[in-house]
């Protein structure tokens, strides 16, 4: 189930004036069961790339291959790759049609030409998985539903199609700290207890780095970093350039170790950061009573 | 998707055309529409595309780029010319089957031909020379004086400009929805008419209810700041007329006038 | 500036039950303060904000604004004039088909004369930093440079109040920080009251007061520290904290001499090693 990229360029609006390049050059290889952030700013081609991901842009230059198939054949069965690469888009709440949330969830199985009851069976499974009661909510409106709850119905309905593949645009824009919470939560229960490959795009780095295991900064269409979470968060200098601020405690953790503290540079928990510095001040301390000695 | 509809779409510029008053251009669009529907002759039609010709002339805009606005439309234009072909009475010139091309209709279909080609390049030139502001505050001043008589001119104006001021942003949102019903796996492409048009329900249905909650917001925003109609209501840009436009609008109704009372059979 | 007595607003639901959004709020905001009003969805900041410029009236209870009171229907504008108002989503606020022009919505709508609101166009426009942007349609422009359009169209009104309802909520980091600064430097410079609707604790930490609401009341009110300290409590509420005085607040229970109020990286720095 591994994804491919390979020397993926392409540029929005070729032969206009107006042309302008979205992803240039960008390689990289995503292995089954990952759980992956791909970060940057707005423009810096991340909505690009993930569009390529599940064919809904076809690349151009270059190439990307899903679990062997290769996307840019022109007899590729895109509903096969929809099916194997779900995409949720930044609110996706905007895109609920139907008139009940079962309806809704059903939208995308049924479109994979499914048995009503092997439908039926996946929505139930959907809405289970994102952890609302089937029973409860399958009969209601979406729009009765709140603003979180109405999100995970639009999760559902992309968990329905049982994608291989989870990719998530910037899933908690616009929610308040315990709806993003709540939502982060289900996603690493998803990755969890689905086994899936799970790819969180985002600009929170934050949020990220408590979430994901690997990191793939990108920057003005290219891949500026790609690593470790840790190892990413190293480059403190290149990612202030990039415009992307490390969490707070790291930068903590950096500004002690510049005034001599051995602290290391890469904590970015509450937890962390207390085990850490403790451990560093301790050593202080030993040293002081020991110049006393 | 988005950059496809260009119908129409202002090009900012600096010409005698585009700084006319938008008032003395919609007055001559006006009556040249007028006028195309009363003279009834080819040599007419000649003077007013001449006319017409040295106006897209004087506004600098490449003639070639003109004449594209005409090309959203060019299935009507051959619609018409077949239509009239074939279903006008006359000397019949050309059998096919049931069908019978006679020497009036081929004479009306290039004629309404014409007359579409000049009604399109005439009311393009308008929308490319002047900015949609101008063209609402234009369209605003000239009903001004039938607002005694119940015409809505400020809200038509107002409703002129949030729909160009928000066309662009339900563009991108359809094209958003459209790519996050086929990652579900909508098709959008093939299937005959009736399934084409079912399946355009999870585009439509999303959209009209964003457009709705927009149209809310926005009119909450617009409360906020004191919107209340066009009692007391001044404007930043102030239209003025010049020498140059009561010339423009002189020229144009003497040259129509004479054209019209020449050639109207 | 703005004075609330006992202010209680009923909505009621389309199942026909009542909800009682906002419950008995008192609040005084006095000229030129800087506050942040944070609080999950449903806790009742958004309708409390609304009613700082009459969008709604007291079911029971008392707003005045400059010492008009909201519920006087005759000053409606007056008062509409003094508070302006920004909105989380930057499309839908934006009337006008250039920037310029929509910054002369307001005072359009108020009658100003033309050239008097020209100055005012630009003048708000430079205190946005949006005035190479006159001539741009705003739907070219980003979600930053969108919210700032629609301070400039608040500030050419001239007002002595602006309410930001979330503006940030659906920028990206650049975008939130463009107009946190742009709100901060009006403030500072400009002596212009803010009250700002987060969710974003980072930016509650910038303002000089915070105010903390749950279930239509206000539960927590003080400066930045004063509130943000109290971790236990912000926590049972699920709102955010600043790591950093979470951090503080479990070294000093270690016996590490911080104080438990510590907000910021380079005031732990301090604390931790001196100069």
């Amino acid at each position: 189930m591994a994804i491919v990229v390979k020397n993926l360029t392409y540029t929005y609006m070729k032969g206009t004036p107006l042309a302008a390049t979205a992803l240039h050059d960008v390689s990289f290889t995503i292995e089954d069961g990952e759980f992956v952030g791909i970060i940057g700013q707005t423009g810096s081609g991340k909505s690009t790339l993930i569009q390529h991901l599940n064919a809904l842009i076809r690349p151009e230059l270059g190439r990307v291959s899903v679990d062997g198939v290769d996307l840019g054949a022109r007899k590729v069965n895109l509903r096969a790759i929809r099916e194997k690469v779900g995409l949720v888009f930044q609110f996706p709440e905007h895109q609920v049609f139907e008139e009940t949330v079962a309806a809704d969830t059903a939208f995308g199985p049924r479109n994979l030409g499914l048995s009503d009851a092997a439908v039926a069976r996946r929505v139930k499974d959907a809405i289970a998985a994102v952890g609302l009661d089937y029973e409860a909510v399958k009969g209601r409106s979406p729009y009765e539903l709140s603003g979180g709850q109405l999100r995970l119905i639009a999760i559902a309905g992309v968990l329905a199609m049982q994608p291989r593949v989870l990719i998530l645009d910037e899933p908690t824009a616009g929610l308040d700290p315990r709806g993003r919470d709540e939502l982060l939560e289900k996603i690493r229960q998803m990755y969890e207890e689905l086994g899936i490959t799970v790819i969180l795009v985002s600009h929170n780095m934050e949020e990220v780095a408590r979430m994901v295991k690997r990191l793939i900064v990108m920057h003005r269409g290219r891949i500026a970093l790609d690593g470790p979470v840790r190892e990413i968060f190293r480059q403190a200098e290149l990612l202030r350039e990039i415009g992307l601020a490390t969490p707070q405690l790291t930068q903590l953790a950096r500004r002690l170790r510049e005034k001599g503290l051995k602290v290391d540079e890469t904590v970015f928990t509450v937890e962390e950061a207390r085990v850490e510095i403790l451990a560093a001040l301790g050593q202080n301390q030993a040293r002081r009573f020991g110049n006393l000695g | 998707m988005v950059n496809t509809i260009t119908i129409g779409q202002y090009v900012p510029a600096e010409s005698i055309i585009h700084e006319l008053d938008p008032r003395t251009k919609i007055g001559a669009v006006t009556l040249l529409i007028v006028a195309l529907f009363l003279v009834n002759s080819f040599t007419g039609y000649g003077l007013i595309t001449g006319f017409l010709g040295v106006a897209i002339l004087l506004s600098g805009l490449p003639v070639r780029f003109v004449m594209r606005s005409i090309r959203p439309l060019v299935i009507i234009i051959i619609f018409t010319f077949i239509l009239n072909i074939f279903m006008t009475p006359g000397k019949t010139l050309l059998l096919l089957g049931p069908l019978q091309v006679t020497d009036t209709g081929l004479y009306r279909g290039t004629f309404m031909s014409i007359r579409l080609v000049l009604l399109i390049l005439a009311t393009s030139l308008l929308t490319l020379t002047t900015s949609p502001i101008r063209l609402t505050d234009g369209v605003e001043r000239i009903l001004a004086p039938f607002k005694r008589v119940g015409v809505p001119a400020h809200e038509l104006a107002m409703m002129m400009t949030i729909a160009l001021r928000f066309i662009p942003t339900l563009l991108e949102e359809t094209d958003r929805i459209m790519k996050a019903q086929m990652a579900r796996g909508a098709d959008f492409e093939s299937g005959n008419l009736v399934g084409r048009a079912k399946n355009l329900v999870p585009l439509l249905v999303p959209l009209f209810i964003s457009a709705f909650r927009r149209a809310d917001e926005l009119a909450t925003a617009m409360e906020a700041r004191c919107y209340r109609g066009d009692e007391g209501r001044t404007k930043l840009t102030q239209l003025v007329v010049r020498r140059v436009d009561v010339v423009a609008l002189l020229a144009t109704v003497a040259f129509l006038t004479g054209t019209v009372i020449w050639f109207r059979v | 500036m703005i004075r609330v007595e006992g202010l209680t607003h009923v909505y009621q639901t389309r199942q026909g039950q009542e909800l009682k959004a906002v419950d008995g709020v008192d609040l005084n905001i006095a000229p030129g303060e800087f506050v942040a009003i944070i609080g999950h969805n449903g806790s009742g900041k958004s309708t409390l904000a609304k009613h700082f410029n009459a969008l709604l009236t007291p079911t029971s209870g008392r707003v005045w604004v400059a010492g008009i009171s909201t519920s006087d229907a005759g000053r409606l504008w007056e008062i509409r004039q003094k508070v302006g108002m920004v909105f989380q989503n930057p499309d839908n606020q934006i009337v006008a088909t250039t920037v310029e022009e929509d910054a002369a919505f307001g005072p359009e709508n108020l009658g100003v004369a033309p050239a008097e609101i020209r100055r005012r166009v630009d003048e708000a426009l430079q205190a946005v930093g949006m005035e190479e942007y006159a001539r741009h349609a705003p739907h070219l422009l980003s979600g930053g440079q969108k919210q700032r359009v629609a301070i400039a169209g608040v500030l050419a009104m001239r007002p002595a109040c602006i309410v930001l309802d979330e503006p940030t909520a659906m920028l990206d980091p650049v975008g939130r920080e463009e107009v946190l600064g742009t709100i901060k430097r009006l403030n500072r410079d400009e002596g212009i009251t803010v009250v700002l609707i987060t969710h974003f604790m980072e930016e509650a930490v910038e303002a000089g007061r915070v105010i903390v609401m749950e279930n239509g009341r206000i539960v927590m009110d003080g400066k930045p520290k004063e509130v943000f300290s109290q971790v236990r409590r912000l926590k049972e509420l699920h709102l955010d904290v600043p790591p950093i005085t979470e951090l503080a607040q479990s070294l000093a229970r270690e016996g590490v001499p911080v104080t438990p109020d510590t907000l910021t990286v380079e005031e732990m720095v301090q604390q931790l090693l001196g100069n």
